[in-house]
């Protein structure tokens, strides 16, 4: 018996507090203790009413991360997700500090591993920029009887007009659902990605987990990835999509390799990754063949040869301290598109250290990539796309105007599915069917619901953004891109100001 | 049909779409002459066919090819067969760094060396199982992070030290290494380990390097691939996995059907599972009951049923409901009708048992039934020790003990009676015998010195003489019994019968009497008085040290027997109390063939002594077969695990068990796993791991606490109930 063992004990910070007067364990009810997949919730034996044995919900104040599907879920409403008061009484070390030390020291193993992007206090930039509006001396424009123009083209232009085109993706609205690999994710959300993105005339990106058969049919609307594991690629995969897009790095973990744990490598994803089953899928950090721009552009012309040339091809990385000069080398390497992911992007598993310290902020990191590509004289050879918590429209349209030519968004097809950001997608046990292949939980997610789902919120997003150009008088999106004039900054000092190349309100 | 291209001078990008147009023409031999460093020849190709390269491809040739064969005359750059799919890779020369980058298909033979990272990310499934043959030296991180697919390298110029850099290997995780030379384990990465070749692993060396001698036109049947080569694979399928924590409270235990101990018989000196017995009554296996019984004791029918104390009772879960099981009236009721079974291969060996009481005889029973030749010595004519003739035969009636005797008799043991062992006779019973076990009790009433003690009756003596048939006249006298313990009341019971017309029984602390033995002498008007301590003795009374005093025409002492070990060779240790020494949790005396049993080594109850002779046989067996013995340590299932709602109240008799600890196959767990994780398969749960989501539903409703949960370190534990 360990001396010790509970001085490491760590309750969690929520937990289900159930109102029995309302709970139905009367009549049999067990929803609760069905949906909960990360065991927080049992049943205990109790007397009925009757004198009969009944089974009463029980919070085992083990697990619980509030995801709030047993809240949601409960038809008698009898649950609530409570917050423990968990402070410590100290104000520096607090909860967060001390529970990462205990779980550290408690245990064999030390890497916190968790999902999800960053949630650390850095200062959200999209809430310090203000639109511009017209009033009286230039005219707004009322979507709702004018042609609005929402459309965008993402590729290298020609150097002059005339000049020969190269493929370019359109989208009728300039959001894109971001990477998250078949593994991270399940099939059915990535079919629901691909029948909504088709719907609506965008694109969904593969990840770096291959493009399983059942889906090759969605490729019109795909883009498919090519990471350092190079799970899935081969020469059909590559022809297979609208676009091939090399990652480099992601928002989440800089500077880091994928990991899909093996808990979630199941019979399916193990056979579209090449990989045995239940192993740790490995995507390491570099791409042992790319240790400069000049290996970057060998590996963007050897797609471009396997695919004869035929479709665009996206570079991925993440937005670090020099990202500009780093854009402009990707751009002049080659790539038809370069995204750029901030520190708030998404991740089924990261390296907690890494997530909450590494990178800098998309609306940044794009300001500066868009100037320099400028200043350079080669922003037409490539379209920025910006990813990396974006939260809205008017985030999507203010990444517009700080330079992007459209955006990637992954956590909010999560939540659009359900998610509720508990942050343990690396489980491989997400209780909304996401994030998991599990039995009993992928079935979670119905693939046509899940799907009117996502081309509801693009279609929001859409009309919102519309509105949002009609307010500042512009009737086409292009007219946005890089505009900075329409945003004007709100308590943002000069140095911030500067590098967003924004004016200050007032000014 | 064939194709020359003649490529001096040739963009890499006309180049490869001349090729791509010459197999589209329906070429299917294509000859590049005047190469010089034009990139991705091959690459993304699906066609069927040959290419020959004459001079020196760029980098990335074959990169992402699906289906042609690549032949090079000289030379390859880096980059060799990146992220190939199917087809063949020919090199006649050398090549640079990561050839064969995630392969996942296809054969890459490459005749010279090659630079660092070679074969890093291959992959396989099923039968698509890339090949990476390196005719020379490969240098560092050759097969990094390798899921799948093999490398071979054959070392042709035959390199020493080593034809491998450092990091071999580093992140395996599938696929195999196959190296001819030598490898340092230095040299291997992070969780690449050597593994033994097999048949298979021989079986494609053979079949790959005739492959290879015929693309190469070498003569390689000097190279013997069950002798020169070296396999290098993964350690486990996650290099990595133990790296991670994760920074939330994540479930990471397993809920497991594990029997504990009911309480009854973890309170049970003898260790009697009385909800199993039960368990295969209910069950009609009323044979297999009382044969799971005889693995605990002979006397099922005089201690078990009748003069234990019934610790069993005490601990039952049911008195949490409406008291306890009545363990006692069961043993009785429920008596084997069949002699003991005897195990169907006699041993060779033969050990002794000295003392024929509950120990000694307990010892006897379980090695005769284990088919050792058993002989057991007694000074008394009959069996059963103190049992027969300390017990009152009010509450021990002959009748009863011989029922058990006749069944222990019936084995074949060979009785010695009537004759004490003494010094000589114990030494020559140790040099014939296998083993002996010790089991003579404590016969010599212990005594304390006081003034005027001398008058002061050994009780046991007392009791044994009754049971004789040599009982002493009381009548009239007033009893003093010095130790208020159930022995104690034994005597004050039998003084009444015999006329006394007081007993009094004195104690320096609160009597330890307790149950029966204590009820009846109560109601007999027996008195007791504590704390008191005997301070000296008259004729006619006894003087305490607290100042009072008290009739006694009769004294006894009670206070507890001492061994006698006069017999016993020096060679066995007693201690300074007069007990023979033994190592804690163990029955062996300091003799290696001498054992003790019962009182001789540790005071206790008659069911302690049945216990330990039949762990010191235990023991005994377990020195002689070599299987070393192990103390029976019994953690009973927590009393909070019993969920008594489940529970009727209107059981009668066997049924009342609750069968604590102990599955019943009620298949409460099964019905309600939220999951539907659990199935049963006769006897046989099993918990399908990717639905149990760890909610412990299973343990926290089994009605007995016949599931356990397996955490982790750092985990918290069940909840009590609420």
């Amino acid at each position: 018996m360990s001396v010790m063992n509970r001085n490491w004990n760590i309750l969690p910070a929520f937990y289900p507090e159930f109102d029995l007067a309302r709970c139905d364990f009367e009549n049999g009810c067990d929803i609760c203790v069905k949906e909960c997949s990360f065991g927080e919730i049992s049943l205990r034996p109790v007397k009925g009413k009757d004198g009969g044995v009944r089974h009463r919900p029980w919070a085992n104040l083990q697990s619980c991360n509030a995801c709030r599907r047993c809240e949601k879920m409960c038809p008698q409403r009898a649950i609530r997700i409570v917050e423990k008061p968990g402070e410590t009484s100290h104000g520096y070390w607090n909860r967060a500090a001390v529970t990462n030390i205990w779980r550290q020291a408690g245990r064999e193993g030390g890497v916190l591993l968790v999902g999800t992007g960053a949630t650390g206090p850095q200062k959200r930039y999209f809430d310090h920029l203000m639109f511009d509006a017209c009033q009286v001396t230039n005219p707004s424009i009322d979507p709702l009887r004018e042609p609005m123009e929402i459309r965008r083209y993402l590729g290298s232009k020609p150097d002059r007009y005339g000049g020969d085109m190269s493929p370019l993706l359109q989208l009728e609205v300039p959001v894109m659902f971001g990477a998250m690999s078949f593994g991270a994710v399940n099939l059915r959300v990535q079919e629901a990605e691909a029948l909504a993105t088709r719907a609506m005339g965008t694109f969904w990106n593969t990840g770096e987990g291959g493009f399983h058969k059942n889906l090759r049919k969605f490729g019109e609307n795909t883009i498919v990835q090519v990471a350092s594991g190079r799970f899935g690629v081969s020469e059909d995969y590559l022809k297979s999509a609208a676009a091939v897009e090399i990652k480099i790095g992601q928002g989440a973990k800089p500077g880091i390799g994928g990991h899909l744990p093996g808990e979630k490598v199941s019979g399916a994803v193990s056979e579209t990754r090449m990989i045995p089953l239940g192993t740790d899928a490995l995507s390491p950090a570099p791409h042992q063949d790319i240790y400069s721009i000049e290996d970057l552009r060998q590996l963007i012309y050897a797609i471009k040869e396997a695919t004869e040339y035929r479709v665009p091809v996206s570079v991925k990385i993440a937005a670090v301290h020099n990202v500009a000069p780093i854009v402009s080398g990707i751009a002049r390497a080659g790539a038809d598109i370069i995204a750029v992911d901030g520190f708030r992007g998404g991740s089924g598993a990261t390296p907690l250290q890494i997530r909450q310290n590494t990178g800098i902020p998309i609306e940044l990191a794009i300001s500066s990539a868009d100037e320099r590509l400028r200043q350079e004289g080669i922003r037409h050879r490539v379209s920025l796309v910006a990813s990396g918590g974006i939260q809205s429209s008017s985030d999507v349209v203010k990444a517009i105007c700080l330079g992007a030519d459209a955006v990637y968004v992954g956590t909010p097809v999560l939540i659009a599915l359900g998610c509720g950001v508990c942050q343990r997608c690396f489980t491989g046990r997400c209780p909304y069917g996401i994030t998991t292949n599990r039995p009993g939980l992928a079935e979670r997610i119905d693939v046509d619901e899940a799907a009117t789902a996502l081309k509801n919120l693009l279609r929001a997003w859409g009309e919102e953004i519309k509105e949002l150009m009609g307010s500042m008088g512009i009737s086409a999106i292009e007219a946005l891109r890089g505009n900075r004039d329409r945003l004007r900054g709100v308590g943002l000092n000069d140095v911030e100001l500067g590098i967003l190349g924004v004016k200050h309100a007032g000014a | 049909m064939s194709s020359i291209i003649d490529s001096k001078d040739l963009y890499y990008r006309n180049l490869n779409r001349r090729i791509r147009v010459a197999f589209l023409k329906g070429h299917r031999e294509i000859v590049l002459k005047n190469v010089l460093g034009q990139r991705y020849i091959g690459g993304g190709l699906n066609h069927r066919g040959r290419i020959i390269i004459e001079g020196t491809p760029g980098q990335d040739m074959g990169a992402f090819m699906n289906g042609p064969e690549i032949i090079v005359m000289g030379n390859a750059q880096d980059g060799v067969a990146n992220t190939m799919n199917a087809g063949k890779i020919v090199v006649r020369g050398k090549a640079g760094e990561i050839p064969g980058y995630a392969m996942r298909g296809g054969q890459v033979f490459i005749r010279g060396d090659v630079e660092y990272r070679a074969g890093i990310h291959m992959k396989e499934y099923k039968e698509q199982v890339p090949v990476l043959v390196i005719g020379g030296t490969a240098k560092d991180y050759c097969g990094e992070y390798m899921a799948g697919g093999r490398i071979v390298i054959l070392n042709l110029g035959d390199a020493r030290p080593s034809p491998v850099g450092d990091f071999v290997g580093t992140g395996i995780h599938g696929g195999a290494i196959y190296v001819r030379g030598l490898v340092d384990p230095a040299q291997l990465g992070i969780g690449a380990v050597f593994a033994a070749m097999e048949g298979d692993d021989i079986r494609f060396l053979e079949e790959i390097l005739r492959e290879f001698a015929r693309s190469m036109d070498l003569d390689l049947s000097a190279v013997d691939p069950r002798r020169e080569f070296i396999k290098i694979t993964r350690k486990g399928y996650r290099p990595f996995g133990a790296l991670y924590t994760p920074a939330m409270n994540v479930k990471t235990g397993s809920p497991r059907h594990i029997n504990l101990a009911p309480p009854c018989a973890a309170a049970c000196p003898t260790g009697i599972p009385t909800p199993a017995f039960i368990n295969l009554i209910k069950a009609g296996k009323e044979r297999e009951a009382h044969l799971l019984m005889d693995e605990y004791t002979p006397f099922r029918m005089s201690v078990c049923g009748t003069v234990c104390p019934a610790l069993c009772m005490s601990a039952c879960n049911r008195n949490l409901i409406d008291g306890p099981v009545e363990i006692q009236k069961i043993a009785r009721e429920h008596y084997p009708a069949f002699p003991p079974v005897q195990a169907s291969e006699k041993r060779k060996e033969t050990i002794s048992v000295i003392g024929a009481g509950p120990a000694g005889l307990s010892a006897a029973w379980q090695l005769s039934r284990r088919g050792y030749a058993v002989r057991v010595y007694d000074g008394e004519d009959n069996l059963g020790g103190k049992v027969r003739r300390a017990i009152p035969r009010e509450r021990l009636p002959d009748a009863v003990l011989d029922r058990d005797m006749e069944r222990i008799r019936s084995l074949p043991i060979a009785f010695v009676l009537g004759k004490r062992v003494d010094r000589k006779a114990f030494q020559r019973i140790r040099d014939e015998s296998d083993g002996v076990v010790v089991a003579t009790g404590a016969q010599r009433t212990k005594r304390i010195p006081y003034p005027g003690g001398e008058r002061i009756l050994s009780g046991l003596q007392f009791l044994m003489e009754i049971n004789d048939g040599k009982a002493p006249d009381l009548t009239g006298k007033s009893v003093v019994i010095i130790g208020a313990g159930n022995v104690g009341m034994d005597i004050a019971c039998e003084s009444w019968r015999l006329g006394a017309k007081a007993v009094t029984a004195v104690d320096i602390q609160k009597p330890l009497a307790f149950g029966k033995e204590l009820d009846l002498a109560l109601s007999l008007g027996t008195k007791l008085l504590w704390p008191r301590k005997v301070a000296w003795l008259d004729g006619k009374s006894v003087y305490f040290q607290e100042g009072d005093r008290l009739e006694g025409d009769i004294v006894f002492f009670s206070i507890g027997e001492v061994p006698d070990t006069t017999f016993l060779p020096d060679s066995v240790l007693v201690n300074d109390r007069g007990y023979v020494v033994t190592a804690e949790n163990s029955f062996r005396s300091t003799d290696p063939r001498v054992f003790v049993a019962g009182d001789v080594a540790r005071p206790g109850l008659v069911t302690d002594a049945v216990g330990s002779g039949r762990l010191a046989a235990l023991e005994v067996h377990g020195v002689i077969t070599g299987r070393p013995f192990q103390f029976p340590r019994t953690v009973p299932v927590p009393r909070n695990r019993i969920n008594t709602v489940y529970f009727a109240t209107d059981a009668e008799g066997i049924d009342r068990c609750l069968s604590c600890g102990t599955c019943i196959f009620c298949d409460k767990c099964v019905e309600l796993c939220p999951q539907g994780a659990i199935s049963r398969n006769g006897e046989v749960f099993t918990i399908d791991g990717d639905r149990c989501t760890l909610c412990y539903t299973c343990v926290a409703v089994c009605p007995r606490g016949a599931l356990q949960v397996e955490m982790m370190p750092g985990e918290g534990e069940i909840e009590e109930h609420a």
